[in-house]
């Protein structure tokens, strides 16, 4: 299995940077974790840099995977442009290797969900395990299903997000269509950017991902191999990324899994 | 690994409440065997799914959660060997009575669907009308999906049914009385009925029920039985991952009884799962 497809919301690094530039909560929590860790780190679908380049700025020896050359070129030159240098590697989270192993391997915002079936999740989780040193752990960031808006995923579209970002108004429509038995979600995406006396520029896109519920993740983890999970509630990196005494529908899920 | 949770510790989850419901200190509704028959010894709606696997199965069938006998008596009735097991020592003891009634004398353990160990090897080990539900956590189902797996004959099968949330559930407001079952007492012709107060906990995929049987007395006064109930319900894709981890080989699941697919609205998720 060593297929590297283009991932499933391929959309190039600059819209991408544009459409998720207010998910920015999570990322002193990352850099936190990777300061922690007793040797170097591994972000695996790493994107952009949104989350490599501010922990190679805070000084961590951190690797970065992803399947996307075009993301991987536009972390390499925002990382150059912070003055940083990774290893940077192309390839796909459910099988790849790498010339070292890691304290921490992480999957930041949902990217775990990208794996659209039972194989992929399990696949991607072991590859992961074979990467971590013997005290290492996986981190992955997802959200926890809410069926109160699983429901409402009819195909309709509605409003998904506002905001400014380099100087450019981004709106996103999305039209989710959600399939409760195989737990995906494929959304039809509306991009929309205006900038002051231009024309808007418009784009749209299609996505899917498979959610997880929060019992099934623990057993995902334990069929992959690991041997201790532990599991911490956030709020949205798209706000304060916060911790929650209490897992609710909706919320962040922080995994954490060690090998031993 | 053990076939359960192999060497692994799966620390719980940030929230596991307790039960909130007031009714949570009300007893279970098993501890009333004679009013759990009144409202449910009626139902025959799963008979000829397991009466067909039964007949089916050659071999010995092993009834788990066997309560009061209910799928259990047609089974004797059609020659069927069938060994039981329950938890709650008042059902078991009706179920008894009723079968040594029509002259069956099948053997009865009282053991948790966890921990059950029964001296043989079985061809169909079933768990019917949602008893599995009564598995709370994630190491209480593979445990005693483990036990059904090591009671199983080489080709043997294991077959039960849960109840599936449907999006009418989901979104039902907590707490909400609904009238769930009622029927004519046969003695007395007044009416008992079931009033059922659900309260779903999303995270731990847990519906809290508070429960009231009431029936009427003689001058109309209403006498309430209030009983209390966790259900855990299991999502289709996280039951393939919990049928894996027990070591089954191979697994159908259903919609339905009649073996409907699974559909996004189905209220039922239906096994039918191989050791080999």
């Amino acid at each position: 299995m060593t297929r590297l497809e283009p991932p499933r919301h391929h959309v190039g690094p600059a819209l991408y940077d544009l459409m998720y530039a207010n998910v920015r909560g999570d990322i002193p929590y990352w850099v936190a974790r990777a300061q922690a860790a007793r040797g170097p780190v591994l972000e695996v679908a790493c994107g952009s840099g949104r989350v490599l380049a501010p922990l190679l700025q805070a000084g961590v020896d951190a690797d970065g995977l992803d399947a996307d050359a075009d993301m991987l070129e536009a972390a390499r030159a925002r990382i150059a442009a912070a003055g940083g240098r990774a290893r940077l590697v192309r390839g796909d989270m459910r099988d790849f290797t790498m010339p070292r192993r890691y304290a921490l391997a992480f999957i930041a915002f949902n990217s775990f969900l990208h794996n659209m079936t039972r194989a992929d999740q399990l696949a991607t989780l072991r590859a992961c395990r074979r990467h971590l040193t013997r005290e290492g752990a996986l981190e992955l960031a997802l959200f926890a299903p809410d069926p109160a808006k699983l429901l409402e995923y009819d195909g309709t579209e509605h409003v998904s997000s506002e905001h400014v970002a380099d100087g450019a108004t981004v709106t996103v429509w999305d039209a989710p269509l959600a399939d409760v038995v195989a737990q995906t979600t494929r959304v039809r995406r509306r991009v929309e950017i205006r900038r002051e006396g231009q024309e808007p520029e418009r784009l749209t896109m299609e996505f899917a991902v498979r959610w997880i519920w929060p019992e099934e993740m623990a057993l995902l983890l334990e069929v992959a191999g690991f041997a201790r999970m532990r599991v911490a509630a956030r709020t949205s990196p798209r706000e304060a990324f916060a911790a929650r005494d209490t897992l609710r529908p909706g919320d962040f899920m922080v995994w954490t899994a060690w090998t031993a | 690994m053990d076939g359960v949770r192999g060497a692994g510790q799966v620390l719980p989850l940030p929230v596991r409440p307790a039960p909130t419901s007031a009714g949570a200190s009300a007893p279970s509704p098993y501890a009333r065997p004679d009013l759990y028959d009144l409202l449910f010894d009626s139902l025959d709606y799963d008979f000829e799914f397991y009466l067909g696997l039964a007949r089916a199965a050659r071999g010995p069938v092993l009834d788990v959660a066997c309560g009061t006998g209910r799928v259990m008596l047609p089974l004797l009735r059609a020659g069927i060997d069938v060994d039981g097991v329950d938890l709650s020592a008042a059902m078991l003891a009706r179920c008894g009575d009723k079968a040594h009634a029509e002259g069956f004398a099948p053997r009865l353990e009282r053991a948790a669907m966890a921990a059950f160990a029964m001296p043989r090897r079985y061809a169909l080990v079933m768990i019917p009308f949602n008893a599995f539900a009564h598995n709370l956590t994630s190491d209480e189902q593979l445990a005693c999906l483990a036990r059904c797996r090591e009671h199983l004959a080489p080709d043997g099968l294991l077959a039960f049914d849960v109840f599936s949330p449907t999006a009418a559930m989901l979104t039902e407001p907590p707490g909400a009385r609904v009238l769930e079952v009622e029927v004519a007492h046969p003695d007395t012709g007044r009416p008992v009925r079931l009033y059922d107060a659900r309260t779903l906990d999303i995270v731990n995929q847990v519906q809290h029920s508070s429960m009231d049987i009431e029936e009427l007395d003689e001058a109309g006064g209403v006498v309430r039985h209030p009983f209390y109930s966790d259900l855990r319900w299991v999502w289709p894709v996280e039951m393939a991952l919990l049928l894996r981890l027990a070591g089954f080989a191979r697994w159908s699941l259903w919609g339905s009884l009649q073996r409907t697919p699974v559909a996004g609205d189905t209220a039922d998720l239906v096994v039918e799962a191989w050791s080999a």
